[in-house]
This record gives C-alpha cells, structure tokens and sequence, in this order.
C-alpha cells in the first residue's frame, strides 16, 4: 500500500490484481451487465490509483475501496436511468422438478437480487458476498451501521418473497 | 440438490418469516453460495495500468501546453511593454518630472491649506488620467489588456479541460 501510495505502478498493478474478483463480482451483480461491470471496475480502479493519498490507513482498504465502487456503480445506475420491471413479467426461476440443483436456486437468488433498490442489493453483496460486518457495510456504502443492518434485513425479506412467490417453498 | 442447501434454504425463509434475524443471517449465508460467480475477464490489471499511463502522458502534454500559452503570452507583453517604452520613453521621462515638479508644489499648498485626503485623491486621479488619455497610452494600455485577457482565457481551457479529464 505504500509503495502504490508513492505513485509506484507495480504495487497498484498488485492491488487490482488481488481486489479485480471482488470488485467485479459487486459491480457485475450490481449492474447486471457484464461488459458494463468491466469499464466500471476499471473506472473503480482509476479513480482509487488518483485518491490513494486520501485513503486513511486506520480503515480498512477493501471498505474505502468497496465505496468507490459503489459510488461509481450508483452514477452509471442514474445515468442509465430506472429499469422499470412490470410485476406480472418479473424474470422470476421457478423451482424445477427434483432433483433441484443448486444452480437453479443460484440463478433464482440471483434474479431476486436484480430486483433489489440498488442500496438494498449493494447492502446484501457486501454482507454475504464479501463477508463485511455491518459496520464494514456503513463504512463502505456511507451510512450508519443501524441504517446497513435494516437494509440487510429488508433486502433478505424481499428476496425470501420473491422466492417464495416463485414457488421456491420451505420444507 | 444438496441436502444442506435445501435446509439452509428452508431454515432461511423460515427464520426471516418468523423474525429470528440472527438465524435467518446465518442460513443465508450459506444458500448465498449458490449464487454463481460473474466471469472474469482476464487483463483488467493490465488494462488499468494502461488507462493510467495514457493518463499521465495527457497531463504532461497539458501541462506543457499550458507553459507553452504562459510563456507565449508573457513574452507578447513584454513585447508590448518594451515597444511601449521605446515610442513614448523620452515623452514619459519628461512627464514624469514635470509630474513630480508640479506634484511637489501642488502637495506643499495642499498641506498649508489643509486639505483632506479625498482631495489630495482627487488631484492624483486627475493627473493620472491626463497622462493616460493619451492615444499612445491608451492604445498600449488597450493591447496589454487585451494580450492579458487572451492569456488567462486560454490559460483557462487548458485547466478546465485538464480537470475534466480527471
């Protein structure tokens, strides 16, 4: 971090090449365009490579990064504008008949996840797909620890819904 | 399905039914992991360390343009100044004594009148103005300005386009 902080390429070259998965898991999820996801991960990197003498080494660098990357995926959400999904054709995955396989239930959870306000799902991927702690979720998306654990329990109820309403029933 | 999936799936919905949110948390944690993973392009380092040397190469070209419009428009004014200088010197030089002749003696009354400072002001405006309303000054004065004002403009596009691009 303090050889990338004195500007040296290779060190930076080093952090892309170990937070790229995470930063672009989070942004593809979060976008739900993969080609979009890549120009915005880089933007991420970018952006990160010209504040790193802003980024406070008390906090942890996955938070300060993670934030970036949200603020830069919220800008490419307004600029896109609302997808507007109507109720009766939401891309909801039915369960299939058994053996049910886990990638059904992936690509279920997955759908629900895009149905998600873009705060809600940002909460939920930092929560499960990160591991963060609530904490970690406020530092990263700037709100309050109270406000990042309601957003991770609405958003769980939602996609329980949702799975739910696509016959996705508990045994 | 794997066993444990449909359980955690089932714990999952269940507890967040009934509001045990540390359990409901917890169990889906686990049904979270069938979420499959984006593909990863491979090269986005790469990519990035490109992005950023184009970038640095940008704001050295700027930066030199930005010297060069500097170093342009301080050399077009001290071109003016010196040609300035050069038609008008032994005119000035005259003025400037007779200025400080007339300005001596209209200060010695003023002071035994006791005059106020807006009047003494006044007077220094007044003579100030007759030197400068002249063509010479004037049309000198009028091309500094002029000079100057292209300067800063251009001055100007050079930084906001530098901050645009960052």
């Amino acid at each position: 971090m303090t050889h990338a902080r004195a500007g040296a390429e290779p060190a930076f070259r080093e952090i892309v090449r170990r937070y790229e998965r995470p930063v672009m898991s989070l942004l593809a999820r979060m976008v739900n365009d993969p080609a979009l996801a890549e120009d915005l991960a880089q933007e991420t990197f970018l952006k990160a490579y010209r504040r790193l003498n802003t980024f406070d080494t008390e906090r942890r660098f996955s938070s300060w990064l993670f934030r970036i990357a949200h603020n830069t995926a919220i800008d490419a959400l307004r600029r896109r504008g609302p997808v507007e999904i109507e109720p009766d054709q939401e891309p909801a995955v039915p369960p299939p008949p058994d053996p049910v396989e886990a990638a059904d239930l992936g690509r279920a959870l997955d759908a629900a996840l895009g149905k998600l306000r873009p705060d809600h799902r940002m909460a939920i991927l930092l929560r499960y797909q990160q591991g963060f702690s609530y904490e970690e979720i406020g530092d990263a998306m700037g709100i309050p620890e109270g406000t990042a654990k309601t957003f991770v329990h609405r958003a769980r109820k939602l996609m329980a819904a949702a799975l739910e309403k696509a016959g996705w029933k508990p045994e | 399905m794997n066993p444990d999936l449909k359980r955690e799936l089932g714990r999952w919905i269940d507890a967040d039914r009934s509001g045990r949110d540390d359990e409901a948390d917890a169990a889906f944690g686990g049904v979270f992991r069938a979420v499959p993973q984006p593909a990863l392009q491979p090269g986005l380092p790469d990519r990035v360390i490109e992005a950023l040397a184009r970038e640095a190469a940008d704001r050295a070209r700027r930066a030199k343009r930005a010297a060069a419009v500097g170093l342009a428009a301080g050399l077009a004014l001290l071109a003016l100044a010196g040609a300035f200088l050069v038609s008008s010197g032994p005119r000035l030089f005259f003025d400037a004594i007779d200025l400080g002749v007339r300005g001596a003696v209209w200060t010695s009354e003023a002071l035994e009148r006791g005059l106020g400072l807006w009047a003494i002001l006044g007077q220094i405006g007044r003579v100030m103005a007759a030197i400068i309303a002249t063509p010479q000054v004037t049309v000198a004065l009028i091309g500094i300005g002029m000079v100057g004002a292209l300067a800063l403009y251009g001055l100007q596009r050079v930084l906001s386009s530098e901050q645009e691009s960052s």
